[in-house]
């Protein structure tokens, strides 16, 4: 399913009401649906075009990539527990807790996990605080995490 | 209706266009799929708007992707991939249209629109009052609320300046604004 | 003949012996708990406006029960199973969720999600709904009416 856009905020100064949206949608939108045979079409298409390219595996790039990955595992987990100390785990259920409040109303629900979504499929710039797992991206991976923090039963209270 | 027993935890994943588009350069055509996908339907109604026609909108809707294809591998994304995909949706449209007998590209598609059950009143008036505005003020009233694209993808699809593109919206609201067929979608 | 009489004689008494540890072994032996399996279908009233997003708890009060899976609903929308914590299974709480940003959204009463239940013991279990959020497109919050329909009990 093609994922609805979001709609941005206004800034003619004039607000209007959602339901222009969809009724706009009702008389400009088109009758029926594209058929599965396109999907089918482009999706052979593709599978021929791409999997022809010849692939460039460049043993330097993977060897450079493997040495900062053990590196920065190496240091991850020898040297930051040592400065930190590991937290008691209700202060890391806190802390999580604290950074999957997206939208910063002292709670944590599934709105946060929606409103994170939203923001990565509109391709807006993402804040490093939104990076919840830590693995340096901000993707559906972070908008699952908060999700999970959201029906969490044990909420570190 | 079959239903699934799930015992464990959803973990789904929705990529970034960027994100996508880097797979695709790397030859995972899967990658190309979930753009495709992603951005399918609007790429469709794009078509359909400017051909009028649902079979050339599906011709055009095919088209594009094929053509957005053939430039991976070493696509790179410098903007959102709507504002990309659109003057090559209007481009394929208005040869698609060529083969037609003339006429101008929106209006051809409101003539397609289906008449409104009168009992839909506000939408017949809501047509009524997007057939008064011009075609290019109706262009962008449709590529904001319906496309749900920024003023700065308009300008950029539509390759305009900004304030070009803030000016024709503001022109049409305020025009739809003040059309008592219109007036009640603007809140105070 | 007497040694016949003294056969059968101890045949009987050994068999009426048999019969009777039996009975006496059968009244002893504790009676287990009927098990038994059963959905709860959850659905939410969202009134006029397109539901994008919900999140509710669910509790049982009285009876015993065990969450044993968990379902999506029927619109498209929230067909994928929802988020929950794996933790709540094989407990009698469990905190449900989903989303989805698309725009064939549901309107009206809307069938969410099932819960299936282990129920142990006799008594039918009383459950609590609370709704957490309920939020439309645009991730507003929107009033909107939690219910349960008990599936049948296998």
């Amino acid at each position: 399913m093609t994922e609805r856009r979001e709609h941005p905020d206004d800034e003619m100064g004039l607000s209007v009401s959602p339901s222009f949206a969809e009724d706009l949608g009702a008389i400009f939108g088109p009758q029926g649906q594209v058929p599965e045979g396109i999907d089918r079409a482009v999706a052979e298409a593709a599978r021929r075009h791409l999997c022809r390219q010849p692939r460039r595996l460049s043993w330097v790039r993977w060897a450079v990539a493997a040495a900062t990955t053990a590196a920065a595992v190496i240091v991850w987990t020898v040297y930051v527990p040592a400065f930190r100390g590991p937290l008691p785990r209700a202060a890391r259920i806190a802390a999580e807790m604290k950074r999957a409040d997206i939208d910063r109303n002292g709670r944590v629900d599934i709105i946060d996990a929606f409103r994170l979504a939203r923001h990565i499929e509109s391709a807006s710039p993402t804040k490093r605080k939104w990076d919840i797992n830590g693995d340096g991206l901000v993707n559906r991976d972070d908008v699952d995490k908060v999700a999970l923090a959201a029906v969490r039963l044990n909420k570190g209270v | 209706m079959k239903r699934v027993l799930v015992w464990c935890v959803r973990s789904a994943k929705v990529e970034r266009d960027e994100d996508l588009i880097e797979r695709i350069n790397r030859g995972q055509a899967e990658a190309f799929e979930r753009l495709y996908h992603r951005h399918r339907d609007w790429v469709y109604r794009l078509a359909w708007r400017f051909t009028g026609n649902q079979q050339d909108a599906l011709d055009v809707a095919q088209e594009t992707f094929v053509y957005l294809l053939k430039k991976f591998p070493g696509f790179r994304l410098t903007a959102s991939i709507t504002t990309f995909l659109y003057p090559v949706v209007k481009h394929l449209s208005l040869n698609m249209r060529r083969k037609r007998p003339a006429g101008s590209l929106d209006e051809a598609a409101l003539a397609e629109i289906p008449a409104p059950d009168p009992s839909e009143s506000s939408r017949a008036e809501l047509a009524a009052a997007m057939a008064s505005l011009s075609s290019e003020q109706r262009e962008v009233v449709l590529m904001r609320f319906l496309d749900g694209m920024s003023l700065d993808e308009i300008a950029a699809s539509l390759d305009i300046p900004l304030g070009t593109a803030k000016s024709r919206l503001h022109n049409a609201l305020r025009k739809l604004r003040g059309d008592a067929r219109t007036r009640a979608y603007f809140l105070e | 003949m007497m040694k016949r009489w003294m056969i059968v004689s101890l045949t009987g008494v050994c068999m009426a012996t048999l019969l009777t540890a039996t009975q006496v072994a059968r009244a002893v032996r504790p009676t287990e708990p009927k098990v038994r399996f059963a959905p709860v279908h959850i659905y939410l009233d969202s009134g006029d406006k397109p539901l994008a997003a919900y999140q509710f708890e669910l509790k049982a009060t009285t009876g015993r029960i065990k969450i044993v899976g968990v379902e999506g609903g029927e619109h498209a929308a929230f067909k994928e199973a929802p988020y929950y914590d794996p933790a709540a299974l094989a407990k009698d709480r469990i905190i449900i969720a989903a989303f989805n940003t698309g725009r064939d959204l549901p309107r009206g009463r809307t069938h969410i999600a099932t819960v299936h239940l282990q129920i142990l013991g006799d008594a039918e279990p009383e459950y609590e709904l609370d709704l957490t959020v309920a939020a439309d497109a645009d991730g507003r919050e929107l009033p909107a009416k939690l219910s349960l329909e008990r599936g049948d009990t296998k």
